[in-house]
């Protein structure tokens, strides 16, 4: 399982689609970290006035807290695993070299986990870097301390599971821009949806409830329930996955 | 020093691959209908039919990636998913495998190996087997139809294999590629022993290489064997020419001959002897200016057989 783990980061290292996610995902949290603090509040939008915001730990940790964006980067990586071998047609030497096919779908929800949080880790320090740097350059203080502290440590194991996720959908759904926009999809239209409706819905969803609580934003349901809650959806679609790829012809 | 008793001699004993009423059924289309047969060790079989014969649905349940209705389809004496090191015991070169366009050569088979554990230094040693060493480096999206099918070969014979599927590997090649692939299949199973499973529709291919045929046509077995042996059971045929072919073919058909004309002064005959063929020509005061035996080649066994299939 080892060699089947590192075969699949492998394939991500040969590529450009990890490389290409990681570049839009950090360049779009650096953007908005740094706009947050141009725009922080300051009617004057200037860089004084928008730095002088940032004063306790919370402040810092809600201004990175714009890395958990990440998340949806990550859930894409995850849905393109095994629909964009199907796509490339790779699908066939990948179930050449390794018949047992749960194996093939073990070792990549695995092996994107791990993916996904190294994911969440770059795009966090490159939040980090913006802010620390915007402090000091100001000359502010930096509130650096357990709570950003916690914070930073859980985005990764966010960012890693919705890869894990993304994977669970690629099994299950087969054609990559049809489980792309279905795992796009369930985040920014259904769940919105179906949290706007039911409102005590929201919390229990994957990912405004179970994932947002990863991350600490949900204090009413806690870190250990939120990773409890997400890592039994993870399950529950990689089951489905599953059961589809070990039927599905490869034609 | 090589063994004086063969290690797997036990698994030698049973056909390296063999289909026991093999059936796949795709809604109402019967892709592959109630097929049999097996490929003995140590030999090149030709997997011969047209296109849409079933060669690749049946290439495909034999390594595990379509389930079939029915049946069983065993390489080296079980289903290919109960092998304990699949790449290091078949190599399979399928149509319906793919290669991810950014990733290179190189990398494509060092990700094979790295899964498989199979040593790196095998990856070098199959590029330059294949001669795709200076374009190792390069991306797979930018390699021509043969550079493909030769890092298909590669990658086939990557774990050193004793049995070899290729499904339609000259497709795309050019005239010297396929020259360039008729001597490297040969020098790999007279070479090393190991059994080559070739499928093809274009004959001339195989029939230069093939010790063993198995023809298929609309998923139905037609014949299977030596090769010598299916050409000969078609018999022989004579080839006669004459200016009055038309009038020799009439008077051979009364004789229930079986005659065809492929030109106006040429004639193919079966069913009968050579001799009654001169003897009712001289009866008959008709010129020939040819008249001989001839064996059928593989192909025209081939189209023969196909044809026989299709009209019954």
């Amino acid at each position: 399982m080892i060699r089947l783990i590192g075969g699949e980061l492998f394939k991500l290292r040969t590529t450009r689609m990890y490389l290409g996610l990681l570049v839009a995902a950090t360049g779009l949290v650096v953007l908005v970290t740094a706009l947050q603090f141009a725009l922080g509040g300051d009617a004057s939008l200037t860089i004084e006035g928008a730095a002088s915001v940032i004063e306790t730990e919370a402040d810092l940790r809600s201004v990175l807290d714009v890395s958990g964006v990440a998340v949806l980067f990550t859930l894409i990586l995850g849905a393109t695993a095994l629909a964009g071998e199907h796509r490339h047609r790779t699908i066939a030497t990948t179930f050449l070299v390794t018949p047992t096919r749960r194996r093939v779908v073990v070792a990549k929800v695995a092996g994107y986990t791990v993916a996904g949080a190294v994911f969440g880790i770059v795009v966090e320090a490159a939040a980090v870097v913006v802010a620390v740097g915007w402090l000091a350059a100001t000359g502010n203080t930096i509130p650096f301390g357990s709570t950003v502290v916690a914070g930073l440590a859980l985005t990764p194991v966010a960012t890693g599971l919705a890869a894990g996720f993304g994977v669970g959908i690629s099994a299950a759904i087969p054609n990559q821009l049809a489980a792309v926009l279905v795992g796009f999809g369930w985040v920014m239209v259904a769940e919105q949806l179906l949290g706007g409706l039911v409102p005590d819905l929201a919390q229990w969803l994957p990912f405004t409830g179970a994932g947002t609580a990863i991350t600490g934003q949900h204090p009413e349901i806690g870190v250990v329930a939120g990773l409890g809650l997400f890592v039994s959806y993870l399950l529950v679609i990689v089951a489905v996955g599953l059961q589809v790829t070990r039927r599905r012809d490869i034609a | 020093m090589s063994p004086l008793v063969p290690t797997s001699y036990v698994e030698a004993e049973s056909p390296a691959v063999e289909v026991e009423h093999l059936t796949k059924r795709y809604g109402a289309t019967l892709a592959v209908d109630d097929l049999s047969f097996s490929v003995p060790h140590g030999t090149i079989a030709g997997f011969l039919g047209p296109n849409g014969a079933g060669k690749t649905t049946t290439f495909r349940m034999l390594v595990g990636l379509a389930a079939p209705t029915s049946g069983t389809a065993r390489v080296l004496g079980q289903p290919y998913a109960s092998l304990s090191a699949p790449i290091d015991s078949v190599g399979a070169m399928l149509e319906v495998s793919g290669y991810h366009p950014a990733r290179t050569a190189r990398n494509h088979l060092l990700l094979l190996a790295r899964t498989a554990g199979i040593p790196g230094a095998r990856v070098n040693e199959m590029l330059g087997l294949v001669e795709l060493e200076e374009a190792a480096d390069r991306a797979v999206g930018g390699f021509s139809s043969g550079m493909r099918q030769r890092l298909g070969l590669a990658a086939a014979l990557l774990g050193d294999p004793e049995l070899l599927l290729l499904d339609e590997p000259a497709n795309g090649l050019d005239p010297k590629g396929i020259r360039w692939l008729r001597g490297f299949l040969r020098g790999l199973a007279h070479g090393s022993g190991k059994t080559v499973f070739v499928s093809s529709h274009v004959l001339a291919e195989v029939a230069q290489m093939a010790d063993e045929v198995v023809i298929i046509n609309r998923g139905r077995l037609i014949t299977q064997g030596p090769t010598d042996t299916v050409v000969a059971h078609m018999g022989r045929t004579v080839m006669v020419r004459s200016p009055d072919a038309a009038h020799l073919a009439e008077l051979l058909s009364r004789k229930e001959a079986t005659v065809t004309q492929p030109d106006d002064d040429r004639l193919v005959v079966s069913g009968v002897e050579i001799e009654e063929v001169g003897r009712l020509a001289a009866a008959n005061s008709l010129v020939l200016y040819e008249l001989r035996e001839q064996g059928l080649s593989l192909e025209e066994t081939f189209l023969a057989l196909t044809e026989q299939e299709e009209e019954s």
